[in-house]
């Protein structure tokens, strides 16, 4: 059920239960609004070398929704294998992707950067946890995804790789809030 | 061969659509090694790959290219991905006392169906770099892709080792510290 605009309303105005519905059901929207959140198992880790922005996974970390506002609010959050032996290598870079438009495109670095252990040879597990606030949406469908790359190296996200130490879930979330 | 778009801004604020590189997209059903491949697709076609996202046996492998690669490349792509034998190597744990009797199991996963044999070599780190030109092979027997050994030390140092011939199957090198 869509949002509809509220009616207005004056002085001894007789307000019929067509009007009132409005109300009820715009209250009902407010308490449901377009939703979704995607824990993502692909059985397997996702893996990337590529040093552009690309879809993480473009068929199922992907929320399409149709929104009444203006305005949703994104998260993802997920588990990487972070450190690297060789400075910054294989540590990725995220943004997200509205409509095929990234969050951040006015950075080539995008909107996060998952921390890296610069100090140790040792790989080691690290997380990425970021929301975003997107405005200025128009009314109507919109897809969200998620983008990564990185500067040189190997990046992995688990994602339900079935083995203890790599069995990580990741999470895509939207929500309209206004 | 298809062309990536991104949505940009024109001066005006209008949205415009830009190419930003191509993709070519395989369905296997093994995962791959993606460093390795990269390294194999960029020896292939130097300047063309940007680089290889893969989420195992879930999802196509994609191979991204720069804007220049056209279909010419496409055999070229494809020999490479499907010539692709990954390695992966699996040690139980990168430590080992160097007492001779303290063992660290490796393990071997050659997922692809007929993947070549296994050989790895295994070289002694006394500096910074391995001495692969005296380093010792190590051939792990393979069943149905998988297979194991143990290795024990009996000095202390860095033993580091990588699949022989490793070219579009493993490019890791992988270090076992005997304390």
């Amino acid at each position: 059920m869509a949002w509809t605009v509220p009616p207005s309303w004056s002085t001894s105005q007789l307000v019929t239960a067509t009007q009132m519905q409005v109300l009820s059901d715009d209250l009902a929207y407010l308490l449901n609004r377009p939703n979704n959140s995607i824990k993502r198992d692909n059985g397997s880790s996702y893996t990337t070398t590529s040093t552009s922005f690309t879809d993480l996974d473009g068929t199922n970390i992907k929320i399409t929704m149709s929104i009444s506002g203006s305005a949703v609010l994104l998260g993802f959050t997920a588990v990487i294998l972070g450190g690297a032996a060789v400075a910054d290598a294989g540590s990725p870079y995220f943004d997200f992707d509205i409509d095929g438009t990234r969050f951040a495109s006015a950075g080539t670095d995008g909107y996060f950067r998952a921390g890296y252990n610069s100090s140790s040879a040792a790989q080691a597990v690290s997380n990425v946890s970021m929301t975003a606030l997107v405005t200025g949406l128009s009314t109507g469908s919109h897809t969200f995804k998620v983008k990564w790359k990185v500067a040189s190296g190997t990046a992995t996200l688990f994602s339900g790789s079935g083995s203890g130490g790599s069995d990580y879930i990741p999470d895509f979330w939207a929500v309209e809030v206004a | 061969m298809e062309t990536v778009y991104e949505t940009q801004r024109d001066e005006q604020g209008h949205p415009i659509q830009v190419a930003t590189g191509k993709r070519m997209q395989f369905t296997l059903t093994y995962p791959v090694h993606t460093s390795a491949l990269t390294d194999a697709l960029k020896a292939a076609l130097p300047g063309k790959v940007i680089g290889v996202n893969a989420g195992g046996v879930n999802r196509p492998v994609e191979v991204l290219l720069a804007l220049t690669a056209t279909d010419d490349d496409e055999p070229a792509i494809t020999a490479t991905v499907m010539a692709h034998d990954p390695v992966f190597i699996v040690p139980a744990k990168d430590q080992v006392l160097a007492n001779g009797v303290d063992m660290v199991i490796v393990g071997i996963n050659a997922p692809k169906p007929g993947a070549a044999p296994v050989t790895l070599q295994m070289a002694w780190k006394p500096g910074v770099q391995p001495a692969w030109n005296v380093a010792q092979d190590w051939a792990i027997p393979l069943t149905d892709g998988a297979g194991f050994d143990h290795m024990t030390a009996n000095d202390r140092g860095t033993v580091a080792m990588r699949v022989k011939n490793g070219t579009n199957r493993s490019n890791e090198v992988l270090k076992i510290a005997c304390l």
